[in-house]
């Protein structure tokens, strides 16, 4: 990588657009003897970063001694998976015994006869094509509803082309240059007037 | 999750977490402190450890919160204990040289915003992706883009800035 490309990696890298890996061939470029006099001031940046990741815990026996605190047989706190688990497990059990309680009586169960089933298959047929005007109904107004904010958005427009228009225009210099035309036409008023005497 | 899984995932990771909380409260022994309470919490909670997407940024995430809880219990926020911290002679800052060229881009760095510092700390130190980063600070991650870019810039200003202070002195 020359210099010219490092530079150009280098503005990205104030703007927060590079990559980690741009920023390892930076930190790198930063680290070359031929290093070009005015990046100097930066170098101790890159410097200071690379050298803070090699600080270390001080503590030399820490490993140890958190090993001693943790204990294996001290019960862990709240768990939400062991809760989930609970939970899922106290659902079953109370959808079956309501199951079991309500709904397994077989005795009671009576099929449906033709008669009825031809009654169900009208009505549920009915129901459908209801259904179906419904929602062809509320698409017809959906268009309107469409076609009402279209206008809405276009007047909307309007009303901003029209104010700023009415910014542009400067009342006060028109009625500038009406005092002004008004002042013309009493001078020629008055130089017709001693042309006539 | 076992005993030795658990020191398996997290214990590599003690050095990363105690710089990440050395940023936040300065001295070596609360930082310390807070990375070892941590362990305990994570442990506590080890029948939820396997679920995890990342159980780094979750680490990072708790030595955050633990750490920012320290700041609040100490009401004020001293952001110039960095320089006197005695307990510093432990970072691999050995020459005077070193220390004095160091401590303008330290200088620098205390300019920036608590959060601005945690951003740098975690890209330019510890090399974290933005989506990782977000996971851990909790910001999105054009906020995360415009704040590094802000804090970089900062420092680039004060570095260039005192250079040209010392041309003119000499």
């Amino acid at each position: 990588m020359n210099w010219l490309d490092i530079e150009q990696v280098l503005e990205r890298f104030w703007k927060g657009e590079t990559s980690l890996e741009e920023e390892q061939d930076l930190r790198r470029a930063f680290l070359r003897e031929d290093l070009p006099t005015y990046l100097l001031p930066l170098k101790n940046y890159f410097a200071y970063t690379a050298e803070q990741k090699n600080i270390t815990l001080p503590r030399k026996d820490f490993e140890t001694q958190v090993s001693e605190k943790l204990n294996p047989n001290k019960k862990p706190l709240f768990s939400y998976s062991r809760f989930l688990a609970y939970a899922a497990s106290l659902l079953i059990l109370i959808s079956s015994l309501f199951f079991l309680l309500n709904g397994n009586d077989s005795s009671e169960y009576k099929p449906l006869t033709e008669k009825e089933l031809q009654v169900a298959q009208k009505y549920m047929g009915l129901l459908a094509k209801n259904m179906e005007e419904t929602v062809g109904f509320s698409n017809q107004h959906l268009e309107k509803f469409k076609l009402l904010d279209k206008s809405v958005q276009s007047l909307k427009k309007g009303e901003t082309k029209y104010s700023k228009q009415i910014q542009k225009l400067n009342p006060i210099e028109y009625i500038n240059n009406s005092f002004t035309q008004l002042k013309y036409l009493k001078t020629f008023e008055t130089s017709m007037k001693i042309i006539a005497l | 999750m076992l005993l030795n899984e658990f020191k398996e995932k997290f214990f590599p990771l003690k050095d990363k977490l105690f710089r990440f909380a050395k940023q936040f409260v300065k001295r070596n022994d609360e930082a310390e402190d807070i990375v070892q309470d941590t362990f305990l919490k994570l442990w506590l909670k080890r029948e939820d450890l396997n679920a995890l997407r990342n159980h780094e940024t979750f680490a990072m995430t708790m030595v955050k919160n633990a750490s920012i809880d320290r700041l609040r219990k100490r009401k004020t926020i001293r952001f110039d204990e960095l320089k006197r911290d005695p307990e510093n002679k432990h970072t691999p800052l050995d020459s005077l040289t070193q220390k004095e060229t160091y401590n303008q881009v330290i200088e620098a760095i205390k300019e920036l915003s608590l959060q601005q510092q945690m951003l740098l700390n975690l890209r330019d130190i510890e090399g974290y992706g933005y989506e990782e980063i977000s996971e851990i600070s909790g910001l999105s991650i054009n906020n995360i883009r415009v704040n590094i870019s802000r804090a970089r810039n900062t420092i680039k200003e004060k570095l260039l800035k005192q250079e040209q202070d010392e041309l003119v002195r000499h």
